[in-house]
């Protein structure tokens, strides 16, 4: 079958959209598919939305492929009479994010925003079958969109490319840097921490006043010899390398659509530290079985890391634990390629 | 700088421009520049779509980058305030291939509202970037012609021209390239049958169709030139290929009226090695200067025949003109530092 | 092609009789059905007619139709079903008014949906029509009630949206279609008429000149204007007799014109208000001057004047409008505002018989070329223009569609920049049509409008130099759907072949094609010669030719010079007979670079 796999990306940004179709389009030629990759820029800033949504509107792929599978927000606008939705998440601020987190305010906001609604409840209804890529993304579906829809997760095809070498003295933070992702919870985390364990913090930031933000945090909390802070893309096989080292993983983001930080973390057998609010991650995450759970709160981290630094035995417990946890989630290609192409 | 290269993509079709795009992008990110190369799906029947590609390409916002480098039409018509063409070619087909075989666009009042309308998008919008470069004197000659603009040509390099070598004038012609009728191969193998010196040739390369093989196979046959000529009908390997040009006496490259001087042109002057082509070639008189840097000729067997015959028979001939090729190509100054020092300006 | 025609058909409707005019010619080309709503005594028409006000269910059926053409005038008794119509199926509108204030208001306000009105003044001229609108509805003198601000806010727009094309009567009206509406717009005069011949000229025994003003009374048929020229000048006044025809006696304007003329004791001046067609024609024929003044001009075209043209009279007009339009040897007009110049032509016309004379003549030949037949040819012309609009009205539609799908507020700054890139594009393709034709190859679908062009052409002053084939539809058929490996190309302004060029002699077996070119007569001088010469020219590189010839008569000396200075060169010369005198054939050549 010819298919089209389209997303949105955002310039520069190495996001999970592109991973997630590159790794999709690869997954849909082993499987003899024709497959083609459409990659559409989009910038989300509010007040230039509507006609990047028009943009894509005027886009009709129907003559290209006989499938169009279309993944990041809002790249479901794109025409097509057999389109499939594999989504990945929402315009956050327009939605769970609206109070915490909203876009700035203009004098143009609430009809901005009621567009917003409205071309995803349309974008949404032209499709033939939504899937989304996380239980916590499927219920704002629900919640927002009053849709439902089955739960697709990624595949996960390099897991053997993770290893584990020890349960050494620190634990692992990789994430771009954005407030969402809230590395700086973890950095107050590590004023309250008791043990000598250390932070490693690694990712680039999406605009560098966040890194700077974080800098600044880490040296007003005196904090420079125990948080290292890494703000680039780091290399895959430096990332690996980290994983393999740690003591367990810290992951704390605020409603995470999926993350991939959690099945990366569990196939280098590691426990992975995340929140109540976490999203994503918790659908993994068993508290005290392959992970720990805590409020999102500078104390209630900085235990469940001396937790675990004070008993490395139990690290390995939990994360041997991820491991086996990984390996019953059974995520190959196979099921998702079939149930987008069915 | 972050650069965004701005192209277009035929979905499920892969051509030259998306090489060559592929290309800058490398040289950009290995000059140290943060590149992010972005293609538009593009289809343009029925012609009314080309419409809404061109109005989908004016409201499509790249943000952030500091320099756009656009290089096909619709993709070119995204506003950026700081925003370079480096046009490969406009939509021919509104232009100069417009009521002609060629026209690619389905026929009626509808299309020619279409060509109107992207006459009219070129017109407004072209100007709105800071500078112009195309990849040819035909292309800047077209776009003063039908636009009244002025552009600058900026040669685009090959990707590894280092790679090129010459080690000695041998007893054949190479013409490598796809084999179509445009390019002309069935030319040079009835020039063939003209020639007198015995001298061989080898056409290298896949044919669009398998039919477009027939009348090669045909007149090889029918004038007995099974032993002259050596006729490779698929793609082949880079090392073969630079092999062929590092013995070959002279390149042929005879076609009908190309765009540009051709890829392959420049490679054969990097391998010191003489170009015959023709006449009606176009785009290949930028480089080859008749009885300085190859022989330009009329498009008949004969005329091709006796210039092959002159080669032949004068190696010392053919390494002059080689060798001039060779510095004429090193007073253009085409290489990746002059393109992305340029483009980046 | 199948058309539907949606027109009022009753007797009392100017449009109905125009619209049985024009079905007749237009059904010699095509299919044509009447779609009628109007409840009132119809005129007779042999078409098919289907009344749709009796039964809208039967708007379905407009399905099978190619095009669907709706007649629309300043009256909703008349006009209102056919706009509901015309949201139905988008089509050609012929716009016979320049204001819909009158249909819509009834329409809509007296029909008890207020805020439809207030609604759409407010979106088609923003706050200051919102305003205006609220004054209205506020029991202000209403918008339909000013002739000026009827002009200033005249909901055409609202007839326009969706629609594929617009036909107007007079170049003036098509200009200011244009600036408020981006599709194509067709500038057709209103064809004449004979309206039977039982009318006789009378003879007129108390030798008095007879002046006649027909239609509505009303400001804008400026009686008064005559009758205070009148007043002031007894000795004129004794020498004409003025006979006002039509209704709105007992408005005001018609009650305070009436007592004008009793104060100032004017028995020469009679108003008899409505009179059937048999009446009207009777004074028309015993008229000796026919008084159209009309302002400011609320008709896209005048009937009324055309009528008077086609009949011989010498008229007295303004100006304007579609009068500006009429050549100045077949009317008499003055400037509007110019009181003097308006007494003085006057009084010129009733001293001079051989002066009315004189502009009734050319009248009545300028009229007799205004045929229904040539206003169903241009129409059929401008409804294949308007199919070349289809795409960019279908873009413009999607936008407005997607846009409402997106959810996206009247409001957003988008949708400004947005109409801003919209504009670019379509206002850069009028601007190229109106410079100068389009130019294309000709294909299949052309055959209709090659067809009319060769038909047309088939005059001496063509066919003296251009003869390879007869100017018959059946040559048309032969050149589009088999030309072979033969090109032949065509140049059209506004939908209308009005050049075609050749490259042919392949077919036949010949190398060098031959060239040749033919120009419409009637836009001979133009420049579209050499433009299609030279973009013909340019093709033939790309169609495999390298050489191109073509045979010149040495009498046709300046198409002669033209190739020479194209770089052709002659290579030969045969003495022929050419036009029953001696002539020369020159064969010439010519070499192409890519």
């Amino acid at each position: 079958m010819k298919i089209a796999v389209a997303t949105t990306v955002v310039p520069f940004a190495k996001g999970g959209a592109r991973r997630h179709a590159g790794e999709l389009t690869a997954a849909l030629s082993r499987r003899g598919h024709e497959v083609d990759e459409i990659l559409l820029p989009f910038w989300p800033d509010p007040e230039e939305m509507v006609e990047q949504m028009l943009a894509l509107r005027l886009l009709d792929l129907t003559h290209e492929a006989e499938l169009l599978i279309c993944l990041r927000t809002p790249s479901y606008l794109l025409r097509h009479p057999n389109k499939v939705v594999w989504f990945l998440h929402h315009h956050r601020p327009a939605y769970d994010l609206r109070e915490t987190y909203p876009d700035p305010r203009t004098p143009h906001s609430d009809a901005i925003r009621e567009s917003i609604y409205e071309s995803d409840r349309l974008g949404l209804r032209e499709a033939r079958r939504v899937y989304a890529i996380s239980r916590v993304v499927a219920d704002r579906l629900r919640e927002y969109n009053n849709l439902s829809c089955e739960v697709l997760y990624p595949a996960f095809g390099d897991a053997d490319s993770y290893h584990c070498d020890e349960y050494g003295d620190f634990i692992f933070f990789p994430s771009r840097i954005a407030p969402l992702k809230r590395q700086a919870l973890a950095v107050e985390a590590m004023a309250y921490v008791r043990s000598d364990i250390r932070l490693v913090i690694s990712g680039k930031a999406d605009v560098p006043e966040h890194l700077d933000r974080l800098r600044e945090l880490v040296a007003g909390l005196g904090l420079e010899d125990r948080v290292e802070l890494e703000g680039a893309w780091i290399d895959e096989g430096r990332k690996r390398e980290l994983y393999a080292g740690c003591l367990a993983v810290l992951y704390p983001p605020l409603g995470e659509d999926y993350g991939y930080v959690t099945t990366e973390a569990f196939a280098a057998s590691k426990a992975l530290i995340t929140c109540t609010d976490s999203g994503g991650p918790l659908e993994f995450v068993q508290d005290g079985r392959n992970g720990l759970v805590v409020e999102p709160e500078p104390r209630a981290l900085a235990g469940a890391l001396d937790e675990l630094a004070g008993d490395r035995p139990r690290a390995r417990r939990l994360g041997e634990e991820a491991k086996r946890a990984l390996r019953r989630l059974d995520l190959r290609w196979d099921p998702v390629v079939e149930a987008l192409t069915r | 700088m972050k650069v965004v290269i701005l192209s277009v993509h035929v979905p499920f079709v892969r051509g030259g421009a998306e090489l060559l795009a592929g290309w800058l992008a490398d040289n950009l990110q290995e000059r140290g520049h943060e590149t992010e190369l972005v293609q538009l799906p593009f289809r343009w029947n029925p012609p009314r779509v080309v419409l809404d590609h061109m109005l989908s390409a004016r409201l499509t916002r790249i943000r952030p980058a500091d320099r756009i480098v656009a290089m096909k039409f619709p993709a070119y018509l995204v506003p950026h305030e700081n925003k370079v063409l480096w046009l490969l070619h406009q939509f021919r087909l509104a232009y100069e291939l417009w009521a002609t075989p060629h026209q690619g666009l389905e026929n009626g009042y509808e299309a020619g509202r279409v060509r109107e309308a992207v006459i009219a998008a070129d017109d407004a919008y072209l100007p709105e970037a800071r500078a112009i470069y195309t990849n040819s004197s035909v292309t800047s000659a077209r776009l003063k012609r039908f636009n009244g603009l002025d552009s600058t040509v900026l040669y685009p390099p090959l990707r590894d021209p280092g790679s090129i070598r010459c080690e000695s004038y041998g007893d054949y012609v190479f013409f490598p390239s796809r084999i179509t009728p445009a390019k002309r191969q069935e030319l040079l193998v009835q020039a063939l049958a003209h020639t007198r010196s015995g001298v061989r040739a080898v056409i290298a390369g896949a044919p669009d169709v398998p039919a477009y093989l027939d009348p090669l196979l045909e007149t090889i046959e029918r004038e007995g030139l099974g032993d002259r000529v050596e006729l490779i009908p698929e793609w082949i390997s880079e090392e073969r290929k630079l092999q062929l040009y590092a013995n070959a006496l002279a390149v042929v490259y005879p076609p009908l009226d190309e765009d540009s001087y051709g890829y392959v042109t420049m490679e054969a002057f990097y391998a010191r090695k003489a170009v015959v082509t023709c006449e009606d070639s176009g785009g290949t008189h930028e480089l080859v200067e008749e009885g300085v840097t190859g022989r330009v000729v009329p498009s008949t067997p004969e005329s091709l025949a006796e210039a092959l015959d002159e080669l032949a028979e004068d190696r010392a001939l053919a390494e002059r003109l080689g060798h001039a090729a060779r510095e004429r190509l090193d007073t253009l100054n085409v290489s990746w530092d002059a393109v992305v020092e340029t483009l980046t300006a | 092609m199948k058309v539907a025609w949606f027109t009022p058909l009753s007797t009392r409707s100017a449009v109905g009789e125009f619209s049985l005019h024009v079905t007749t010619a237009l059904a010699e080309h095509c299919t044509v059905d009447l779609w009628v709503s109007d409840h009132d005594v119809h005129r007779q028409t042999e078409l098919r007619t289907f009344l749709f006000g009796d039964d809208p269910a039967l708007l379905h059926r407009l399905a099978q139709y190619d095009l669907a053409i709706y007649n629309l005038g300043n009256n909703d008794a008349f006009h209102g079903t056919i706009y509901d119509a015309s949201r139905l199926r988008p089509g050609i509108v012929v716009l016979h008014d320049r204001s819909y204030q009158h249909l819509f208001a009834e329409h809509w306000v007296l029909a008890g949906d207020a805020g439809q009105y207030h609604e759409r003044m407010e979106v088609l001229y923003g706050e200051e029509g919102a305003r205006r609108a609220a004054d209205d509805l506020g029991g202000a003198r209403p918008v339909w009630e000013s002739d000026a601000d009827a002009l200033r806010y005249p909901l055409v727009e609202e007839v326009l949206d969706r629609a594929l094309g617009a036909v107007v009567h007079s170049a003036d009206h098509a200009h200011e279609i244009r600036r408020r509406w981006f599709g194509p717009v067709g500038e057709l005069f209103l064809p004449a008429y004979p309206n039977g011949d039982d009318a006789r000229p009378g003879e007129r025994d108390d030798g008095r000149v007879l002046l006649l003003t027909l239609g509505r009374v009303n400001r804008n048929k400026q009686v008064h204007r005559v009758l205070e020229i009148l007043a002031d000048d007894p000795e004129l006044a004794g020498r004409v007799e003025y006979v006002i025809v039509g209704p709105g006696l007992d408005g005001s304007y018609g009650r305070e014109v009436a007592a004008f003329a009793r104060e100032h004791g004017l028995d020469q001046v009679s108003f008899l208000g409505y009179q059937p067609d048999g009446v009207v024609d009777q004074l028309l024929a015993e008229a000796d001057i026919c008084i159209n003044l009309r302002y400011p001009p609320l008709e896209s075209g005048s009937a009324s004047l055309i009528r008077q043209l086609e009949v011989g009279k010498a008229v007295l007009g303004f100006d304007v409008g579609a009068f500006a339009e009429i050549p100045a040897a077949a009317m008499a007009k003055v400037p509007p505002g110019d009181g003097e110049a308006l007494e003085r032509v006057l009084r010129q016309l009733v001293d001079d018989p051989s002066l009315r004379a004189a502009l009734g003549a050319t009248a009545a030949g300028y009229a007799a070329t205004l045929t229904p037949q040539r206003y169903a040819e241009e129409l059929l012309d401008l409804a294949d223009y308007t199919a070349s609009w289809e795409p960019v009205v279908r873009t413009v539609d999607l936008i407005a569609d997607e846009l409402t799908l997106l959810g996206a507020g009247r409001a957003l700054p988008a949708l400004t920049r947005i109409g801003h890139e919209v504009g670019v594009l379509v206002s850069g393709m009028r601007d190229v049509t109106s410079s100068q034709p389009l130019l294309r190859a000709l294909g299949p679908g052309d055959r209709d409008v090659l067809a009319r062009f060769l038909e047309r052409n088939d005059v001496p002053e063509v066919t003296v130099h251009f003869h390879p084939f007869p100017m018959t539809s059946s040559s048309a058929e032969e050149i589009v759907l088999r030309a072979g490996d033969d090109w032949y190309f065509g140049a059209f302004i506004d939908g209308r072949l009005v050049g075609l060029s050749m490259l042919r002699g392949w077919n036949e077996g010949f190398d060098v094609p031959s060239f040749g070119i033919v120009v419409d007569h009637g836009s001979f001088g133009q420049g579209i010669g050499s433009l299609l010469t030279d973009f013909t020219l340019d093709r033939a590189p790309w169609l495999g030719s390298e050489r191109v010839r073509l045979s010149v008569y040495a009498s046709n000396e300046r198409a002669r010079r033209m190739y020479l200075s194209r770089g052709f060169e002659e290579i030969e010369r045969e003495p022929v007979t050419h036009n029953g005198s001696a002539d020369e054939r020159i064969l010439m050549l010519k070499e192409l670079k890519q």
